[in-house]
């Protein structure tokens, strides 16, 4: 942000005074400079050091300035080749950033224009997720419990257990290496492209593992009620290799262009699963007694041994994609552009298992098919004309498919899904799932015809209407099709005293045929379960207004508004979301008071407003069950501010300063009318009165920065900024350290919120 | 189906011919007289980024070469221009060290036409510097946007344009150079720590979104804009750079692809569905808070699944339960983390014990 408004006034200023404004009084047509004559040094080296006040782990998240103390401050750009006059075309290129940070990277180029061009890159992305997770898991990345950690000793009361705990940072790095290389044959219009890009992400994010629902009443006897789950979370290892590799043969004519493409993309997970002791489960004997101030005994193992569970890590998988696009030029005025893909993911990794629990797997447990063999073929296709057959009328009309074809084979599994014993009573027990439940084999197909038509009632006003449908088909899903048509209108114009903008409207209905007896009775049921229509399968009526105005009523002075309001119904929405509606409204306001200064000032304010409603089962003492509805709606607000400015005080000396602020609101709200129904309170019915506490996020960031040339090859930068955030969402702060409940042990993630500064000074030698 | 789609390519190529046909002038019928170039609404004068200029709506353009008689072009080409922007405006021989000033590649303006391969013969320029040049792409006296696009579009309209007339950038009237400076040494449009800041001056919902609790690195540099996008047009939605919404985000979380054993529908349909890509108050850029997202769709039925979670025992919350005996601990699906804490591989789960994606 510090350099980034200087380029962007350079920039801006070359744009805007592009235009020749002054000519030759007379053509002279010797002593013509075959160059500028001022020398331009837009090569640099950049190299200084900077100070960070505090530890501010969030402040990190994406540079990596994680904790307090001194870092270093380098960045290069070096540029070279053929001069523009010379006949020659080759250049070379490299360029570094951040160098002094985790989120450093590199860029090297090679190449002769309009020949070939070779280039390589780095890219640092660092991720930090949570800076205080306790977990009971050691730090060796495996499940295994921390030295010392026995359920044979009363480690799960919460004095116990503290001094087990490990405090684990979860982040992650990626490491992005990639290049390209371009071939065009001299004297054609073709061009073969090659592109690689390999990116290794390493760490850990946050898992959670729920162990054990129910017990074996036949074993463990009078063992007390407990929880129906108990809950672990825990730091997943992260060892990703992500690759992808194209190749492509394009032609660009005047009246025709083409391209066709191969794209390979690879997915490599270099762990397969994470195995954890379930640090509930019992030896034996049993029942243990306390877990977390609770009664356990919720699973069961083979004697002697704890537990432990497979938790599977994302599967390897591959895709492969062959693309052609082709653009043709009817007339000047006609232009046909067409998109056609098929694509192939492929995912055969091998199942982690069932369970590890071996006093499970000797009671008959089927282990099943050992992989998926999974295969989904896509198709997308998409044919668009334009045209503009009279000189105030311009049309547009496209066709497009996008289909996902699951081929992979039905599969029937018996699945203990949390290695407890009444999961697996109910796998190999029940009549839908004696012989297993299969998979879902998801398969959908949407087709979109849209409409245009743009036309100039003023010379510089056009109204453009527009009508779309889209038509989609889904395999075992509620809603199995599904049609919407919309109809929008838009007006753009450009009025007088440098007043232009343009405001649109969209209506759209969705409608579909309710069938749930699809997927239900793929699983084997009769009847449906009466699950509610999903908001993205569901009737919908969406409305959708959305404006710009800007003005500039002076050379140095523009403004700008810009607002959106899009409200959806969902109309046959039973319980689930009902409506949501998103309101925007953004003005702006640029300024250049003086010859070399410019200032910009930004607002934007955004409401989020979604309104969920549920059903609840209430149990009652005396008599059965009663349903109750209830809602639940929350309103995001958020406000940003921002200001910027650059000054060139002098030819040699510049300042800069930018300050931004956001804040934002999460109000939630809470009604069921279902509070005096009974006395006593019930517990369900206590469950619903109370909203969730507001959570309210705040950011100030002050920049400030000065750059001195003490001749045109050297100067100096300065800057610094202080930044403060604040964050209350009570998941996170309000529990920073860890906590034990009935059933979970709450791990602490530690407040995100900081306040901090960073300063630095570097040199800048230009050449 | 198959008559379906047949019947819309069918109606494709006939509107084609159609507005081909229609297009084309008549013989014996003067071809239209080229309009002068006519004055814009002046651009914003910002640092911040160039902003669209205003002018008759964009209309398709089919890519055109700037023509015009040999003797129309500067005899000396660029050296003629030179003779008088040496300096001014400033920064102007910038583009001299740029990619379209290569004489020696035959492709580019400066090979053909030197200024004058953008800005079009302008003998009127030269002879009265109050005249504009033919094509002027910025500032007061900027040509019409259709104008300036034609002249890029006429060498760049194959790869990431190829879709730029369907487009709603097009449709905006938003013309090459509002966005792009062929001048800069370095385009900012280029350069991934300047690209958001220029598209944040129109899309200032996306730069509100930046500075959200939870958000994508586009304001520190490590995702931008284009990275998703192809703001010249696409056969996608949304102007994305792959055809769908899933294919663009597994270019950086493949781990997310499949396909699993146990598939959730919404996740294999759009991630949008859940996800909101440019920020968000909610974690892990979530549309709501879960469980209540999770509800959004499973919310009947009386089960777990419906029930109202709430706030009691929360910090921060009115604790009216003190007292009546009740569970004194926040429930699980709220404090923690929320319906993932059990329910953790909503993505997808590959184990076989991954039905209700707890493996």
């Amino acid at each position: 942000m510090i350099k980034l408004r200087a380029l962007r006034s350079a920039a801006a200023v070359a744009l805007l005074l592009s235009p020749f404004a002054a000519a030759a009084e007379e053509e002279k047509s010797e002593n013509v400079p075959a160059a500028p004559e001022e020398p331009v040094y837009d090569n640099h080296v950049t190299a200084g050091i900077g100070y960070q006040s505090a530890d501010a782990f969030r402040f990190g998240r994406f540079n990596g300035l994680n904790g307090q103390g001194p870092f270093g401050i380098g960045e290069f750009l070096l540029r070279g080749g053929d001069s523009w006059d010379s006949g020659g075309t080759n250049h070379w290129r490299a360029e570094g950033r951040n160098l002094g940070l985790p989120s450093r990277s590199f860029d090297l180029g090679y190449g002769s224009q309009g020949w070939y061009g070779l280039q390589f890159y780095y890219d640092g992305v660092p991720f930090n997720q949570y800076k205080d997770l306790h977990t009971i898991y050691d730090n060796s990345g495996a499940g295994t419990l921390n030295g010392g950690l026995s359920s044979s000793t009363p480690w799960f009361k919460s004095a116990a257990l503290a001094p087990f705990l490990t405090n684990q940072q979860l982040k992650t790095q990626r490491d992005i290496f990639g290049g390209s290389f371009d071939y065009k044959p001299p004297q054609t219009d073709w061009l073969i492209t090659t592109t690689f890009r390999h990116d290794h992400k390493e760490g850990t994010q946050e898992g959670s593992l729920l162990f054990g629902t129910g017990k074996n009443a036949a074993l463990q006897g009078t063992v007390p009620t407990g929880a129906s789950g108990n809950l672990v979370i825990f730091p997943m290892p992260i060892s990703y290799d992500i690759d992808r590799y194209d190749a492509k043969i394009a032609y660009n004519g005047q009246g025709i262009q083409a391209e066709f493409g191969y794209t390979y993309s690879g997915f490599t997970d270099n762990n397969t699963s994470f195995n954890a002791v379930d640090p509930f489960s019992s030896p034996a004997p049993i029942p243990l007694g306390d877990f977390f101030g609770s009664p356990n005994g919720n699973n069961l193992g083979p004697p002697g041994t704890m537990i432990q569970a497979a938790y599977s890590l994302p599967p390897s998988n591959s895709a492969h994609y062959l693309k052609g696009t082709l653009g043709y030029n009817f007339t000047d005025t006609t232009r046909l552009m067409s998109t056609f893909q098929y694509g192939l993911q492929l995912q055969n990794a091998p199942y982690t298992p069932g369970t590890l629990n071996s006093f499970l797997l000797t009671k008959g447990l089927s282990s099943g098919p050992s992989s998926l063999n999974g295969q989904v073929r896509t198709l997308f296709g998409n044919a668009t004309l334009t045209s503009r057959p009279l000189d105030k009328l311009d049309l547009k009309l496209s066709y497009t498919i996008d289909k996902r074809d699951n081929d992979t084979a039905k599969q029937l599994i018996q699945s203990t899904y949390v290695d407890s014993w009444q999961t697996y009573a109910n796998a190999i027990g029940t009549p839908a799932s004696a012989l297993g439940v299969p998979n879902f084999i998801y398969s959908s197909s949407i087709q979109t015809v849209k409409g245009e038509a743009g036309y100039r009632i003023l010379p510089k006003t056009k109204l453009t209407l527009g009508l779309i449908h889209k038509d989609t088909t889904r395999t075992l899903s509620d809603v199995n099709s599904q049609q919407e048509n919309a109809a929008s209108a838009r007006l753009n114009s450009a009025l007088p005293l440098g007043l232009n903008g343009f405001l649109g409207y969209e209506h759209s209905i969705r409608t579909g045929n309710y069938n749930g007896l699809i997927p239900w009775q793929y699983l084997g049921f009769a009847t449906n379960q009466n699950n509610p229509t999903a908001f993205f399968e569901s009737s919908r009526t969406r409305d959708a207004v959305n404006g710009r105005l800007s003005a500039s009523p002076r050379d140095e002075v523009s403004f700008g508004f810009e607002t959106r309001f899009a409200n959806n119904h969902y109309a046959s929405d039973v319980f689930g979301l009902t409506s949501d509606h998103t309101l925007s409204v953004s003005p702006d306001v640029t300024w250049t008071p003086l010859e070399g200064l410019n200032l910009h000032l930004f607002y934007s304010y955004e409401q989020i407003f979604r309104n969920d409603t549920g059903q609840i089962s209430i149990a009652n003492p005396v008599g059965a069950a009663t349903l109750g509805t209830w809602t639940q709606s929350s309103r995001d607000n958020t406000h940003t501010l921002g200001f910027a400015g650059d000054w060139q005080a002098t030819p040699d000396l510049k300042f800069g300063v930018g300050y931004n602020f956001a804040y934002g609101d999460v109000l939630y709200s809470l009604a069921d009318g279902l509070t005096a129904a009974q006395s006593p309170i019930l517990a369900n019915q206590a469950l619903v009165i109370q909203p969730l506490p507001d959570v309210t996020s705040t950011l100030h960031s002050l920049t400030v920065h000065g750059e001195y040339n003490f001749t045109p090859r050297i100067s100096l930068w300065v800057g610094t900024t202080f930044e403060r955030f604040r964050y209350n969402d009570f998941a996170l702060a309000a529990y920073t350290n860890p906590v034990q409940f009935g059933n979970y042990l709450y791990p602490g993630y530690g407040n995100p919120s900081y306040s901090v500064v960073v300063a630095g000074a570097a040199v800048r030698v230009r050449f | 189906m198959v008559v379906v789609r047949l019947a819309l390519v069918t109606l494709l190529c006939l509107a084609a011919l159609l507005g081909s046909a229609m297009a084309q002038t008549p013989p014996g019928v003067p071809a239209p007289t080229p309009q002068p170039p006519k004055a814009t609404t002046a651009p914003a004068v910002t640092p911040q980024a160039p902003k669209a200029t205003t002018a008759p709506a964009v209309t398709p353009q089919a890519p055109k070469a700037t023509t015009a008689p040999a003797g129309s072009y500067a005899p000396q080409g660029e050296r003629t221009c030179l003779q008088c922007h040496q300096l001014f405006p400033a920064g102007i021989t910038n583009i001299l060290q740029t990619p379209h000033a290569m004489k020696g590649d035959p492709h580019t303006p400066f090979a053909q036409h030197g200024c004058e391969g953008c800005h079009g013969p302008s003998p009127q320029h030269l002879a009265d510097p109050s005249n504009p040049p033919t094509v002027v792409f910025a500032g007061p006296k900027a040509s019409p946007v259709e104008e300036r696009n034609r002249v890029c579009l006429g060498c760049h309209q194959s790869g990431l344009r190829m879709y730029w007339q369907s487009g709603e950038h097009a449709r905006n009237d938003v013309a090459c150079a509002s966005c792009h400076n062929p001048h800069a040494v370095r385009d900012p449009m280029r350069d991934r720590t300047v690209q958001p800041q220029i598209c944040f001056t129109c899309h200032a919902e996306q730069r509100a979104d930046s500075f959200k609790p939870s958000h994508h690195p586009i304001r520190e540099g490590k995702v931008i804009c284009s990275d998703c996008h192809n703001p010249h047009g696409s056969a996608g939605p949304k102007l994305l750079r792959e055809l769908t919404v899933n294919d663009t985000c597994y270019n950086c979380h493949a781990e997310k692809r499949g396909p699993f054993l146990w598939e959730h529908q919404p996740v294999r349909e759009d991630c949008t569905n859940c996800h909101t890509p440019h920020g968000s108050t909610q974690a892990r850029l979530l549309k709501e808070r879960v469980p209540y997202l999770c509800q959004n769709c499973h919310g009947a039925n009386g089960g777990h699944n419906g029930s109202p979670f709430a706030g009691q025992n929360l910090p921060g919350a009115n604790n009216s339960k003190a007292g009546t005996g009740l569970l004194q601990v926040p429930q699980l699906q709220i404090a923690a983390r929320g319906c993932l804490g059990c329910h953790s591989q909503v993505h997808g789960s590959n184990s076989p014990a991954g039905l209700f994606f707890n493996r």
